[in-house]
């Protein structure tokens, strides 16, 4: 596998049943790229996600990914219960786990360094001992992206980490992936279209199918169009198909109207 | 009643029986609660009546058949859901309701008079044998290695099952090994404080518990305290004013947590 790629798909394609969740999916994603997946709800873009941990079967293809790293994620955080009896530093070092040895696991001076450290990154560290419940929406968002980042991960997955989060919030999470993606190769998975494109490199968009994927200057205008409905080709398309309709059954729509 | 601890051996096994339970109340009502396994536990309380009925039937000790019963219901209940996709809450009671229906006819199929049913519906902790507890014994210790040397494991396992599956940990097995102590937890209970009030004394404490503190160590520690408090005092009370042991202990539960509720709406507003 060429080495500057970190994820390769190659013709992936995942089905739930009969129903089809992705097809025929082709992209690659470069070593330290920071790469937006947007598209439609019930497109495809957490199955996606779920292809790359390997929590679902492909039905068919191949996802490469580079042997030298690790992927950390971030979840919606509707997936769990916020009332647990957890504090914040408890989460960021769960990180870790599963690294070392499973019995009388203490986590050592180091982890616990880095744990600040990067909370101190966050802005978070003030908030070490608090229950995650007392946290607003953007706050427990970082403490999860420090979860993902403890463990030093090359790869970085986010599938809509700013859903019903404050515009500034919103911004502040950005600024924080976009430093991130100097060192790490980050994937995030948004509805943003309005604001990803100040930050992300490159993007891609599914809807069951890959539509659009570039880094190009008018990478933000073919977006746009498609973001509008469907691809623009296909709008034209139709509009074709319409005027041929139209044409062939003559003023069928006009002839209704008279009595 | 110190007395009669020192002389009547059915006390002392009433009061040991009340630590033990204690302890594993605790332990698995504050995983129960935290984890919303409630109406599962309940599930597999019930199923257990069935094989405390063949108990019967078989003339073998109850508690062995119905843990057998109830350690069944505890793997088959996710098996069947995940090959199924069915409603959790509807598989539990599927399997609630056929575990009280076999229980009645295996008791309606042994010869002779039918056993008394109530102590293991409502429990009679004075009638605790030494069978008890030394299973009771045996549990608590398992669940207390357990708990303590994977506690991190445990604690994620509980929080975000899903993030553990990202990590690339064996998900499964936390889950087989907790359903399996949740089985063996609820037969012990039902011995002391019976089936039908079994699913209180393992969800009030821990509810007590969690107004106060919000570390899930402490959680499980104040748990044990709790319970130990209210059965003791349960059987105090039961033992002077010759009442029912176990309604007592499961009263005296919601009694308090009534109270700390307020307590804690007066203190901390």
């Amino acid at each position: 596998m060429d080495s500057q790629y970190d994820l390769r798909l190659e013709n992936v394609s995942v089905y739930y049943g009969s129903v089809k969740a992705l097809e025929d999916i082709t992209f690659e994603v470069k070593n330290n790229d920071f790469i937006g997946i947007i598209g439609p709800n019930g497109g495809g873009k957490s199955t996606l996600i779920k292809a790359l941990l390997g929590q679902v079967p492909l039905n068919s293809g191949k996802i490469s990914i580079n042997p030298e790293k690790t992927i950390g994620y971030v979840p919606q955080f509707a997936e769990f219960d916020q009332s647990f009896p957890i504090c914040v530093e408890e989460v960021v070092l769960s990180g870790l786990i599963g690294q070392k040895k499973v019995f009388f696991k203490k986590y050592n001076k180091e982890d616990i360094d880095t744990a600040y450290c990067l909370m101190k990154k966050l802005g978070i560290l003030e908030l070490k001992e608090k229950q995650i419940g007392e946290l607003s929406g953007g706050q427990l968002q970082k403490v999860l992206v420090a979860r993902a980042l403890i463990s030093n991960p090359g790869i970085l997955l986010l599938d809509e980490p700013t859903a019903s989060l404050d515009v500034q919030v919103k911004k502040e999470i950005y600024e924080i992936l976009k430093n991130v993606s100097n060192e790490v190769t980050v994937l995030i998975i948004t509805h943003d279209i309005a604001e990803i494109f100040s930050y992300v490199k490159s993007v891609a968009y599914i809807n069951k199918n890959l539509h659009y994927h570039g880094s190009d200057s008018k990478m933000r205008k073919n977006v746009l169009e498609l973001t509008t409905g469907c691809p623009i080709e296909d709008l034209v398309r139709k509009e074709e198909e319409l005027m041929e309709d139209f044409i062939k059954t003559g003023d069928k729509y006009h002839d209704q109207c008279h009595f | 009643m110190i007395n009669a601890i020192f002389k009547y051996s059915f006390m002392q096994n009433a009061v040991l029986a009340a630590v033990m339970a204690s302890v594993i109340c605790g332990i698995i009502g504050t995983i129960i609660v935290e984890k919303k396994l409630v109406s599962m536990s309940g599930g597999i309380a019930h199923s257990s009546f069935g094989g405390i009925g063949l108990g019967y039937l078989l003339n073998v000790p109850p508690i062995l058949t119905g843990m057998l019963f109830a350690i069944l219901a505890s793997i088959s209940l996710p098996m069947i859901k995940r090959k199924t996709d069915t409603n959790a809450d509807t598989l539990i009671g599927v399997f609630w309701a056929t575990g009280m229906a076999l229980g009645i006819l295996f008791i309606g199929l042994t010869p002779g008079y039918p056993p008394d049913m109530t102590s293991y519906l409502f429990g009679d902790i004075l009638t605790v044998s030494s069978l008890y507890l030394v299973l009771m014994g045996i549990l608590g210790v398992i669940l207390v290695v357990l708990l303590t040397s994977m506690f991190k494991y445990w604690r994620i396992y509980l929080f975000d099952e899903a993030y553990m599956k990202v990590l690339k940990i064996n998900v499964n097995w936390f889950e087989k090994i907790l359903y399996i102590m949740i089985a063996m937890s609820i037969v012990l209970l039902i011995k002391v404080v019976g089936m039908i009030l079994a699913i209180a004394l393992l969800t009030i404490p821990p509810a007590i518990a969690k107004l106060y503190s919000k570390n899930l160590g402490r959680l499980m520690i104040t748990s044990t305290v709790i319970s130990l408090g209210i059965s003791l005092l349960g059987l105090t009370l039961s033992y002077y004013f010759n009442i029912p042991s176990g309604a007592t202990i499961i009263l005296l539960a919601a009694v308090l947590y009534m109270i700390s509720y307020y307590i804690k709406k007066i203190l901390f507003k």
